[in-house]
């Protein structure tokens, strides 16, 4: 039963949905031969091992969003004003400068707010300290979600069960994250960043090797929209490469 | 032409002088505080996550704001969530302010919780001295306005006038009165009676609502006369709300002694918007206040006057 909970709680995005599954894009995977248009109709289980050779890999950064967004991470709004506000003073925790993201009533699934890489990112560890809103009185039916690592590939949160492992992520700022590596995917969660990960979710089966997009989203699935424009907030995402 | 100048330069003194500026340093100047900075200048209150100043606005671009945000843990009942008080006191003057209540109509139509822009002080001796404009923000359509005032050495002996307005539909809903003389008992105020009860029609303003935009309100405090306004926010004329002069058989209602200009944002259990009697929920999100600024202008020349005569230590 408490395994049924926590799945209703976090899908991660490995091809399968416990939870309806949002219109997300499709990840950005690097063409690497454009010109072959016969590459078109190769099989997804075809994708070589190999990253690709012509893609641009990030080196390590830390972003704390004391202002507009550097590192090469670009802010997308969906196309309206007033959702992101960089610099903004956390309304949790006191001091602490953050990325206030408020997602407003909205009649597409999909339709949010995205945080995109500018290049590629690929094996290493993510990480990102995050308060979701507490959205359990107000609206438990809130359709709405995050999404955060390599595109396709990283922890999914539904801000309605913000519980992961027994960690509120709407209670405080918290940390989320995973470590991707050849063999393995290992997505957590930690109380405070200091602390312990909590796994999540390990995957050794059909583990990504291309270099992929890192990705923050926060928007609408097909559930109810919101009610009022509940905020998120990041204090920051950080990347480590793997050597 | 040194002759000239020295003219020109003693008409400039002397109005100066005869604006009278009020020497008591207990007294606020006048000011505009536009919360831009991390702190008020003309006020205090408390800290986050309540209050948040000089921050941008969550809704409107290129404005910087002082955020009130209650909580679902806040106790009902006024001055329980986020407060803020002027440092200094404040008296007959005009006071305005720009402001937008959160919009919590599809979030929680039921929501129990007042913003209020007021002033209020208890002296001894004096009695309360308290000016309101509240909104239910269950309703953001009506503006709720009045007077409280109490006997003079009991601030549990409560007097008051008010007037609720629906400004959307340009409706009065009523205009009344109680005080504890005969345990608070509602009374309209005698419908021939101009001084009490004007204007006796106001135009709407057409889409009003409160938690759409961001709207200046105001009053202009006299010793015998008090008017509240709101500027059309398309022309940025004032509209009268109320322009009061009235008495009622125990009570004049307009406030005579100093007092403290505050902006708060509560909860109530007990006090529903009177178009839901069912609106008296506690929070069950942290809704935002923003206040653009607060202004005001005192007039000082009637305020040291009345301390005089008043005896007013």
């Amino acid at each position: 039963m408490l395994l049924l909970a926590l799945g209703a709680a976090i899908s991660c995005n490995s091809g399968k949905y416990p939870l309806p599954a949002p219109e997300k894009p499709k990840p950005e995977v690097p063409d690497d031969n454009p010109d072959d248009s016969q590459e078109g109709d190769k099989p997804d289980d075809e994708t070589p091992d190999n990253p690709p050779v012509d893609v641009k890999l990030m080196e390590a950064f830390k972003e704390d969003f004391s202002e507009e967004p550097a590192n090469g991470l670009t802010l997308d709004s969906g196309g309206k004003d007033l959702r992101c506000f960089p610099g903004f003073p956390s309304f949790t925790e006191s001091g602490t400068k953050i990325l206030m993201l408020r997602l407003d009533g909205a009649k597409d699934a999909g339709d949010g707010i995205k945080l995109t890489s500018k290049d590629y990112v690929h094996f290493g560890t993510y990480s990102a300290r995050v308060k979701l809103p507490d959205v359990k009185s107000v609206q438990p039916g809130l359709g709405a979600r995050v999404e955060f690592g390599p595109e396709g590939e990283g922890v999914v949160i539904d801000v309605a069960s913000p519980t992961l492992e027994s960690v509120n992520t709407a209670s405080k700022l918290c940390v989320i994250g995973l470590d991707w590596s050849a063999d393995k995917l290992v997505r957590w969660v930690k109380s405070t960043p200091s602390g312990d990960k909590k796994v999540i979710e390990e995957v050794t089966e059909n583990v990504p090797q291309n270099p992929l997009k890192l990705v923050f989203r926060y928007y609408h699935t097909d559930g109810a929209a919101a009610n009022y424009p509940y905020e998120l907030e990041i204090d920051w995402i950080e990347y480590s490469p793997q050597e | 032409m040194k002759r000239l100048s020295a003219i020109l330069a003693l008409s400039l003194i002397i109005p100066a002088v005869a604006m009278a500026q009020d020497p008591d340093t207990r007294f606020s100047p006048a000011f505009k505080e536009d919360f831009d900075a991390a702190k008020p200048q003309y006020f205090s209150g408390g800290s986050a996550p309540r209050l948040f100043f000089g921050v941008p606005s969550l809704t409107e671009k290129g404005t910087t704001v002082m955020l009130e945000r209650i909580q679902p843990t806040d106790p009902a009942g006024a001055g329980k969530g986020p407060e803020i008080s002027s440092s200094k006191r404040t008296h007959f003057g005009t006071y305005s302010a720009r402001l937008r209540v959160p919009d919590v109509k599809k979030a929680q139509p039921n929501v129990g919780a007042v913003v209020g822009y007021f002033t209020y002080r208890f002296t001894q001796g004096f009695g309360l001295s308290e000016i309101d404009f509240e909104w239910l923000i269950a309703d953001p359509t009506l503006i709720y306005i009045g007077t409280w005032t109490s006997a003079p050495n009991n601030v549990g002996n409560l007097q008051r006038v008010g007037r609720t307005i629906n400004l959307a539909k340009g409706q009065i809903l009523y205009t009344n009165y109680r005080s504890y003389h005969d345990g608070n008992k509602n009374h309209n105020f005698a419908s021939d009676d101009d001084a009490a009860l004007s204007p006796r029609t106001i135009p709407a303003i057409s889409g009003y609502d409160a938690s759409k935009q961001f709207y200046v309100y105001g009053f202009d405090w006299f010793p015998d006369r008090l008017t509240w306004w709101i500027e059309h926010p398309e022309t940025g004329e004032k509209v009268i709300l109320w322009d009061y002069q009235g008495t009622t058989p125990n009570f004049s209602g307009i406030p005579q002694p100093p007092t403290t200009y505050m902006m708060n944002f509560w909860h109530t259990n007990d006090w529903s918007v009177d178009t839901n009697p069912q609106s008296k929920q506690a929070p069950k999100y942290p809704y935002c206040l923003e206040v653009d600024w607060m202004k005001y202008e005192p007039y000082d020349e009637i305020n040291i006057n009345w301390r005089e005569e008043n005896g007013y230590k």
